[in-house]
């Protein structure tokens, strides 16, 4: 016999499944940013055999995986419906969902839910572009919400123009999803793909120990950077203050090296990019850390985005 | 069909090492944020002059000496920002 916050999250899931909405996923946003290319190519040739190029998913949020296996079915939304309101009881899918696509100006949403066997919940998004079946975006966040944090693990967005600020707005867009979980820490691997000075910008912080580790490589970046012949004198003036940064043990001196010189670029990149390539590392963002938050705000502001939940949300972490 | 393109992917996401570099059409939020970063930079050039006033700020009052704070940020950034009665909202305003 199930309870009624089961039914309600079973009524959501039997409603979400007679939906007749779905969203073309292309094959290619699975493909993940830090793979080795030659499975990627398998990936490809495998569905090119399949002749698929893209795959329907029903729109709502629907079981995925638990403990590490796939249910499908009424089964499926039974056994997950029990799990989901052991660990989100304060939220149902509908209500998760509206959360979702309240912040992405309504557009359509496919998820799936993952409840691992470590307790957390892995939540995989498709978002449907404006007037559009097709998927501009593939999200992946893991939340451990035992700790009220959540890792930003998986997220491609379709490369066009017309979507200017989109990395930003979906950011922006699942933060106040992240107030209703009560998660106040957002974690991230920096430099899979890029550089690792775009999250410095948004106000992440490595881990210390990653900082220990960092400061070494940085520190030779310095140096690749000042052997440079034809320098200019400001520029040798902000790899001197940049060397104190990188020997120094705070690690939000990275949201400085970040920052440095926004003017001048070599060999036409921005000194904080070039300083801070090939660096990879984990960090996070705490929401109860005022400046990270201010600096989060500001690159919030700047692409166009509210901050409305983002100060809500720290308003939450600093009540705690 | 679904559980093996969602297998595919979970399963090779932290593979360190190699990257792919193959276009095809969609992107990471890292490199998405990181061209949106640089295109605003391009177009409008001390459009995060704020952010960078702020966190100057927040780097003084972590005790980052001043001479490193005035030469990472040059001096217009420093003044704002060592300039105590200037609010954020009024440096927001400035821009």
């Amino acid at each position: 016999m199930s309870s009624s916050a089961e039914s309600s999250v079973l009524r959501d899931f039997e409603m979400f499944r007679n939906s007749r909405e779905s969203i073309d996923v292309p094959l290619r946003l699975w493909m993940p940013d830090d793979d080795a290319v030659a499975f990627a190519w398998v990936g490809r040739v495998h569905n090119l055999f399949l002749g698929r190029t893209s795959l329907p998913l029903q729109a709502g949020i629907l079981p995925g995986r638990l403990r590490g296996r796939f249910l499908q079915g009424t089964r499926a939304c039974r056994v997950q419906a029990k799990v989901w309101v052991q660990q989100i009881p304060q939220l149902g899918p509908n209500d998760l969902l509206r959360l979702i696509r309240d912040g992405l100006a309504g557009a359509t949403v496919a998820a799936r839910t993952d409840f691992t066997r470590d307790g957390r919940l892995d939540l995989i998004l498709a978002i449907g572009g404006p007037g559009s079946r097709t998927a501009v975006a593939l999200v992946e966040r893991r939340f451990t919400l035992k700790r009220a944090s959540v890792e930003h693990h998986w997220l491609r967005v379709v490369k066009s123009s017309q979507n200017q600020g989109f990395g930003a707005q979906i950011i922006g867009a699942l933060l106040p999803l992240y107030e209703a979980l009560a998660v106040y820490e957002i974690r991230i691997t920096a430099g899979l793909s890029a550089g690792g000075a775009v999250w410095g910008k948004f106000g992440f912080v490595p881990d210390a120990d990653e900082w220990l580790r960092l400061k070494s490589t940085i520190q030779a970046n310095i140096r690749a950077v000042m052997d440079q012949e034809d320098l200019s004198p400001v520029v040798r003036e902000i790899c001197e203050a940049a060397q104190w940064l990188a020997s120094n043990d705070d690690p939000k001196n990275l949201w400085i090296i970040s920052d440095l010189a926004a003017k001048q670029s070599i060999q036409g990149e921005k000194l904080g990019t070039l300083l801070l390539r090939n660096v990879r590392w984990r960090g996070s963002l705490s929401m109860a850390d005022l400046e990270a938050v201010n600096r989060l705000r500001d690159r919030l502001i700047l692409s166009g985005i509210g901050s409305a939940a983002l100060d809500s949300l720290a308003a939450a972490a600093a009540r705690r | 069909m679904t559980q093996r393109n969602m297998t595919l992917k979970r399963d090779s996401t932290h593979v360190q090492g190699t990257r792919a570099t193959i276009d095809d059409g969609f992107e990471s939020a890292e490199c998405a944020l990181e061209r949106e970063q640089a295109d605003a930079d391009t177009l409008t050039p001390d459009w995060d002059l704020a952010s960078r006033i702020t966190t100057a700020r927040g780097a003084l009052e972590r005790g980052v000496p001043a001479d490193i704070v005035r030469k990472a940020y040059g001096e217009k950034i420093f003044a704002a920002a060592s300039a105590h009665s200037v609010e954020p909202e009024i440096a927001h305003a400035a821009i």
